[in-house]
């Protein structure tokens, strides 16, 4: 048995009577990773940092045309990000130890950016990059650390060969693009249906982060700098793709021929669900008096779908752990940190959660922030 | 000299009988097997295979070992519970299996119902391990040390019975101690030379032994009643005022339920017998891993079991100790 002693006092254990686990933290991937470790023929197209970006003095970290902050070593001003634990497993063993969280599911942050590209070949050496750096993370402590690879969907069968060496690698789950660009088709397209026959069979979690969605120049962009309007504007609306895909999933089809097929919506909050999925189902039931009440046919409701298909993961909100129970989805919503982003509130995260879940029923509680996730990735407890 | 007839012969062998424990008249007829959990050329597997010859040769039936790895020993546990309760299938398993296991969680055996206890072999040791760098020089300094930081000190961990430990310890002296997980001591010894960790529980195999001697590892305390023979510079952590009086790992041998008194009175002797030759026990001895602990009775070893069993429950109780995925 691989075990270790819990982090959680004895009060804690008491108040909690279980671990928690992150459903949705980063990793802080070196700014050298891609330049160390890429192949050679990409190299010269490999994010690396520069000391200046179109005459901005400071230092950057550069992929394509886009550059992103990284003087004085922090993003977003938030001083987590320099935490060791990003990049360092037995550093990020101990940030979890003292922020009271067992066990953490892992995405990227730099390599978020990588989803804009147009560029097939450099993005897939770039993601195979990240996965077998995050695989090397993980193996530390494979039972704790669960991390999602990154795939690259301009070519299906390439990606679906990743996903199944990721799979070998001991990588839990994989990212793909929030919503694929306009150049490309939509998930309701069959040509998917390769991915998604092979994530069912492989029972990896498929999931869809804010800031994937195949836009090259997000809103952490050094060229969006001052204009914060457009930035906060850019990261409200991030949920947008997230809804747009699993509902496309839900009414073509998708989820009735993969039915054990799971997606993930993370850091997207949850208020919207349960109004999603009435208005999913309101237009679903007024098909007939459009005219296509025979044509158009789903096995169950699209609400359904997404209660069966659907998890998804929130760091803070407040009105969606008021709203949750009209969706009648509590087995599918999970809890997260966000560590180390401006988000997370380390190292007080059973402080947040005891607050934040003040008015939530206890049984709610235990599924958001152990049940759920260890059902859906397999941590045994 | 007298010589004795058929019928003579026959009454003194069936007056031997008698004397024999019930069940261990014809034992054994053919090879036993031990089956355990642990890997080829490790500790177990080393010390049972310097036992196993003797005790073949004095019960004239080899006495095979049989690694059957997995599950951190309930793969072989399960096997000797489903065999025939006839001394020929034995399992030579842990405490951490067979104690810590059952009371941390369902597993497919019960320690006591499934099995009768044999004998006890030894116990490996529980060492309290600081860098060579850390300010600790006694068990005082190091509580000192972990309650003048907030944050606590880590340590690096691969067992469940190192969590116990150091759940003892912090449990005595108010601490704060958090772990961190590897997958085994090399690892950890490794981190905890470079002070990347605070402390470890380990053993004073070899490869502690070389940064021992090279200033990079030091020997706080050795969680065992009374001062180590082949280590007596090593202070325990009772005479440092912390109650760990000895590790939580022992090794021993076990048949399934069922098994005849006498057959397993013959196993206790011949496995006692085999453990307290003088190779075995200078392996022991200098190997540093181990202490040998042996039983004067099956009894006894099976009281250990059952106290054990609800030592740990208590200690889990105590400390709100809990497993980690």
């Amino acid at each position: 048995m691989d075990t270790t002693a819990a982090a959680l006092t004895p009060k804690d254990l008491k108040a909690f009577g279980y671990t928690i686990i992150d459903a949705d933290a980063h990793m802080s991937e070196p700014l050298d990773l891609w330049t160390a470790r890429i192949d050679r023929r990409f190299l010269d197209r490999a994010p690396r940092v520069v000391d200046e970006f179109k005459g901005r003095p400071g230092r950057y970290w550069v992929f394509e045309d886009v550059a992103m902050r990284v003087s004085h070593g922090k993003q977003g001003g938030h001083t987590t990000m320099e935490r060791p634990g990003g990049w360092d497993p037995v550093e990020r063993l101990k940030d979890m130890e003292i922020d009271g969280i067992s066990a953490a599911v892992l995405y990227s942050t730099r390599a978020f950016n990588l989803f804009g590209t147009e560029d097939a070949g450099l993005q897939e050496a770039c993601f195979r990059v990240y996965n077998d750096w995050l695989a090397e993370f993980c193996s530390h402590a494979p039972d704790r650390l669960a991390g999602l690879a990154l795939i690259s969907l301009y070519d299906i069968g390439r990606g679906v060969a990743e996903l199944e060496r990721c799979a070998r690698l001991g990588l839990k789950g994989a990212m793909i693009w929030a919503a694929p660009p306009e150049t490309r088709p939509p998930y309701v397209a069959k040509d998917y249906d390769a991915l998604w026959a092979a994530a069912q069979s492989l029972g990896l979690p498929l999931s869809l982060h804010t800031n994937t969605a195949g836009v090259k120049h997000t809103s952490y962009s050094v060229d969006r700098e001052g204009d914060w309007g457009m930035q906060y504007t850019y990261m409200v609306m991030q949920q947008s793709p997230l809804q747009e895909s699993i509902l496309r999933l839900a009414y073509s089809g998708v989820f009735d021929r993969f039915s054990k097929l799971d997606v993930i919506c993370a850091e997207g909050d949850i208020a919207w669900m349960p109004q999603l999925m009435a208005r999913a189902d309101k237009y679903y039931a007024s098909r007939g008096k459009r005219g296509h009440g025979d044509r158009f046919n789903l096995e169950l409701l699209p609400s359904e779908y997404l209660r069966r298909n659907v998890w998804i993961s929130f760091i803070k909100d407040e009105l969606g752990l008021k709203l949750y129970p009209h969706g009648n989805f509590a087995d599918h919503i999970m809890w997260s940190t966000d560590y180390p982003h401006a988000a997370c509130f380390f190292p007080d995260s059973l402080k947040v959660i005891r607050e934040d879940f003040a008015e939530v029923p206890e049984v709610d509680r235990k599924k958001f922030v152990h049940d759920n996730v260890a059902r859906l990735f397999g941590f045994e407890v | 000299m007298a010589i004795m007839n058929g019928m003579q012969a026959g009454l003194l062998l069936a007056g031997l009988a008698l004397t024999l424990p019930a069940g261990a008249q014809n034992f054994p007829v053919k090879p036993i097997s031990i089956l355990h959990a642990s890997t080829s050329g490790s500790g177990p597997d080393t010390f049972l295979r310097m036992a196993n010859a003797r005790m073949g040769e004095t019960l004239g039936q080899p006495v095979n070992v049989e690694a059957r790895p997995g599950g951190g020993g309930t793969v072989s546990a399960v096997a000797v519970k489903q065999a025939a309760p006839d001394g020929y299938t034995l399992l030579f398993n842990h405490s951490g299996n067979m104690v810590m296991d059952p009371v941390l969680g369902a597993m497919p055996f019960d320690p006591v119902k499934d099995f009768r206890a044999i004998a006890l072999g030894y116990y490996t040791l529980a060492i309290l391990f600081v860098p060579g760098s850390s300010p600790a020089k006694t068990v005082a300094e190091f509580v000192a040390l972990a309650r003048s930081n907030p944050q606590g000190l880590f340590f690096g961990t691969a067992s469940t019975s190192s969590d116990l430990i150091v759940a003892m310890i912090a449990h005595a002296t108010g601490t704060k101690l958090l772990s961190v997980p590897y997958k085994g001591q090399p690892q950890i010894l490794t981190d905890l030379a470079s002070a990347r960790l605070d402390f470890a529980i380990s053993t004073l195999q070899p490869t502690s032994r070389a940064l021992i001697d090279a200033g990079k590892l030091r020997v706080l305390a050795v969680a065992w009643p009374k001062r180590l023979e082949s280590f007596p510079n090593y202070p325990t952590m009772i005479e440092q005022g912390v109650p760990v009086p000895r590790s939580l790992t022992w090794f021993g041998l076990f048949a399934p339920a069922g098994t005849p008194d006498g057959v397993v009175r013959t196993l206790h002797r011949e496995f006692n017998a085999a453990f307290s030759r003088p190779e075995v026990r200078d392996m022991l001895a200098k190997d540093g891993s181990a202490a040998l602990t042996l039983t004067d009775t099956p009894e006894e070893f099976g009281r250990i079991v059952r106290n054990d069993l609800a030592a740990i429950d208590k200690l889990i109780k105590d400390t709100g100790f809990k497993l980690k995925p």
